[in-house]
């Protein structure tokens, strides 16, 4: 990916930056909200990383003003304004995800590459297929190898966000969010209980398990010829 | 009481406030200013004055309303660093001074119900102010000092000696004042202000239209208010005409009067500041002076009264006395003292920004620490138990700063704004739906019972959402295995009522209130994981929504939440 940071704290900026180019990708940095809006502007990048909070141009406006001229490059926010309605905000701008500082690399790196794939895989469907994993949108309804799985309606939203995902890590901050709409991080392990529940469905009668532990990050529902 | 001393009490209350009282006049020019700023002449007067004094004198007032915790007008200070040094040492001092104010008021108020008030309660002289003024001229960095204000310029050393804060001399006190325009403009607003030396030789006197107008011979009557503490509340708030006299003993024996009238052009004056001054200066004694005249309505009254300090006590911020019709005075108290719970609630209100905006700078270091955290641990290599200790250890500031800052943020009461209607039931489901799965994890039995129908509330779902989550994940850490946890939502018309219920340990009676504090923790769990704020958010979240919580049960813990 070619990703453009807009981040005026220079340290973060930098952090960020080599984190990036150590996972293949490729990163600029700039501090400036007007160079920033003039640099998506006018190059290819792939997704941008925005600060709510910059220089000459905040963030919010730079946005709206790269979908004003009709770019529709994925835009994640980055912000120290960590507030439902400041999220809100962001989104409405034009922005596509939305995280708050501080932040983990890995949970940054795995948003990025959602939206990455999102704009780049999604098409409409009513069914969703991973191996031999099947679920059916219209007809509420998960089949494995022919067989049906019933599952309770929240387990279906998890198992269709994962599918939808399907060889992307997705952490547990994002199935909260996207799943249960919670904008905190609960002191508990319920997540991880969730999906434990989901996988004793759909993986445990089955030789090959499709959801797999990735370790400092989240989770990740693959084909199984997918090399781990 | 006695009414002498009650009387004395409440003069001591007036004669404190000197320095108020200059904040006051102060105040009171800057209106006269702008009200008479008519036509385009003025304007360029004003214009060229600002002009030839910006730098000098408007940097000068401005550090005098910054030793007195009034607000700085920043865009006034050119540079940079020192305008934000300023703002940062004006909300310490604000702090300070509202944080002292509250509970002197609050002290106040619950000896004279007790009928137990004497002189050392009611000097609100006692205020830490000297100090912080003291404070403040030491830490301006000297290269700012040729900035702000010569630290000899006699108008300043003229303040601070009313503050108390130099061996003050009424002769070094008049000698300032004679050449500034304060003299003129006390006159123009019809104040006075007199200041005596210790050897009784009148410095300056400029009493005779306030005295006139108030019918009180000159000398005498004064004299009686200074040092009699003889208000007599005719006198004074007679024929709707108010004003305020106050006097103040210099170090050297000298005495220093000052005294405005208040009674015009009220919806001129910039109201919040002057009535909040106003009010703290005169709420509480008037309200006792008035309640000690009378007898059977004042008995209602003092009941009202005292219910409300308690209830101020509890935390209850916006609870306010009844209004109180029968007796006009009384229903004046009664203004005065809910405007005083007021400004009172709104200090709370902006101490909690504060801590807001002093969250919101830790963002940015924070993030750079997990920034390198995160770089170190690819780069070695290690996924070493040092490394992630530290990064436990960052996980868990991290959390509690993301706590604090929510519930500074629900605190701010800001949120209120975004208030909509909204199923609560659903709201209690989804929380009950999320934790389901835990709770048979580790072998709890969890029940919950939810109405047939909606339960609709205003409100911000989100913030209940996490309310109960708190209150759910405290069950599921206190429950032990085998145990059972019982959610239940109630419709009441209007809200709701939500109760928790486990057979946990519980929390004995006596530390009821005190799990509400933030980061406290009852004593068997402190080496617990968990930061002791959870039930804080709770807490801040009733608040907000004015909803009530009680903690109860004899076997394991209750909870109860009425909304």
């Amino acid at each position: 990916m070619r990703i453009l940071i807009i981040e005026d704290d220079e340290s973060l900026a930098t952090y960020i930056a080599q984190g990036l180019r150590e996972e293949g990708h490729t990163a600029e940095i700039c501090r400036d909200g007007q160079e920033g809006l003039g640099l998506a502007a006018s190059e290819a990048f792939e997704v941008l990383i925005v600060d709510r909070m910059l220089p000459n141009l905040d963030g919010l406006a730079l946005v709206k003003a790269l979908r004003a001229l009709g770019h529709t490059v994925p835009v994640l926010f980055l912000t120290a304004l960590g507030d439902v309605e400041h999220r809100v905000e962001g989104l409405q701008a034009g922005g596509d995800d939305y995280l708050t500082k501080p932040f983990h690399f890995s949970e940054l790196l795995a948003r990025l590459e959602s939206l990455y794939r999102r704009r780049h895989q999604e098409v409409p469907a009513t069914v969703l297929r991973v191996a031999d994993l099947e679920l059916d949108l219209l007809g509420r309804e998960a089949r494995r190898r022919g067989r049906a799985i019933p599952l309770q309606t929240r387990e279906f939203q998890l198992l269709e966000f994962l599918m939808r995902h399907v060889g992307q890590v997705v952490t547990r901050t994002m199935l909260l969010e996207r799943v249960w709409e919670i904008h905190f991080d609960p002191q508990t392990n319920v997540i991880d209980v969730h999906i434990s529940r989901l996988r004793g469905k759909i993986d445990r009668d089955f030789e090959k398990p499709l959801i797999h532990t990735i370790r400092g990050a989240g989770y990740v529902l693959r084909e199984p010829s997918e090399a781990s | 009481m006695g009414s002498s001393t009650f009387r004395r009490g409440v003069g001591a209350a007036l004669l404190a406030w000197a320095p108020a009282a200059l904040v006051l006049s102060l105040q009171y020019r800057e209106s006269v200013r702008l009200r008479t700023a008519t036509g385009l002449e003025r304007l360029q007067e004003l214009e060229e004055e600002l002009l030839e004094t910006r730098g000098s004198f408007e940097l000068r007032e401005e550090a005098v309303f910054a030793l007195l915790g009034e607000p700085l007008e920043l865009e006034e200070v050119e540079d940079e660093t020192f305008g934000e040094f300023l703002h940062r040492y004006q909300s310490e001092l604000r702090r300070e001074l509202e944080g002292s104010l509250r509970e002197k008021s609050g002290l106040v108020l619950r000896r004279a119900l007790l009928g137990d008030v004497d002189q050392d309660d009611l000097d609100w002289g006692t205020l830490p102010l000297p100090e912080l003024v003291e404070g403040f001229l030491e830490e301006i960095p000297e290269e700012f000092h040729d900035q702000i204000i010569a630290l000899t310029d006699p108008k300043v050393v003229a303040y601070e000696s009313a503050l108390g804060r130099a061996p003050a001399s009424a002769r070094a006190l008049a000698e300032a004042l004679r050449g500034s325009e304060l003299l003129g403009e006390a006159e123009e607003m019809e104040g006075c202000l007199r200041i005596v030396a210790a050897d009784g030789e009148v410095l300056i006197s400029s009493f005779d239209r306030l005295l006139e107008r108030h019918r009180l011979a000159p000398g005498v009557q004064v004299q009686g208010v200074a040092s009699e503490g003889d208000l007599g509340d005719r006198e004074l708030f007679a024929e709707g005409q108010n004003c305020l006299l106050t006097e103040r003993e210099l170090a050297d024996g000298g005495r220093f009067l000052f005294g405005i009238p208040f009674d015009r052009e009220w919806s001129e004056i910039r109201r919040g500041r002057f009535w909040r001054n106003v009010v703290l200066l005169l709420g509480v004694p008037l309200a006792l002076l008035i309640g000690w005249g009378q007898s059977r309505p004042v008995h209602r009254f003092l009941e009202t009264l005292r219910a409300a300090a308690r209830r101020q006590q509890r935390g209850e911020t916006r609870a306010r006395l009844e209004l109180y019709t029968a007796d006009s005075d009384l229903a004046a108290a009664t203004h005065t003292i809910n405007d005083t719970l007021e400004h009172l609630e709104e200090s709370a209100r902006v101490l909690a920004q504060m801590g807001d905006s002093i969250a919101h700078d830790l963002r940015t270091p924070l993030s750079r620490l997990q920034g390198q955290l995160d770089l170190l641990r690819r780069q070695s290599g290690l996924q070493g138990d040092l490394l992630e200790g530290v990064q436990q250890e960052a996980d868990q500031i991290i959390e509690t700063f993301n706590a604090l800052l929510r519930i500074a943020q629900v605190e701010t009461g800001r949120k209120k704004q975004e208030f909509r209607p909204f199923d609560l039931a659903a709201t209690v489901a989804d929380v009950a739906e999320l934790y389901a799965p835990v709770f048979v994890d580790k072998g709890i039995a969890f029940h919950f019972h939810r109405p047939g129908g909606e339960v609709r509330v205003l409100g911000d779902r989100h913030l209940w959402t996490q309310a109960l989550s708190n209150l759910v994940e405290n069950a599921l850490k206190y429950t032990p295995a085998g145990g059972a946890v019982e959610l239940t939502l109630e419709p009441l018309s209007p809200g709701g009522r939500i109760l928790l219920r486990d057979n946990g340990p519980g929390i004995p009676e006596s530390e009821r209130d005190n799990v509400f504090r933030r980061f406290y923790r009852l004593p068997d769990h402190r080496g617990e994981r968990g930061n002791g704020l959870g039930l804080s958010l709770v807490q801040a979240v009733c608040d907000l929504h004015e909803a009530t919580i009680t903690l109860g049960g004899s076997q394991g813990l209750t909870v109860e939440i009425r909304l």
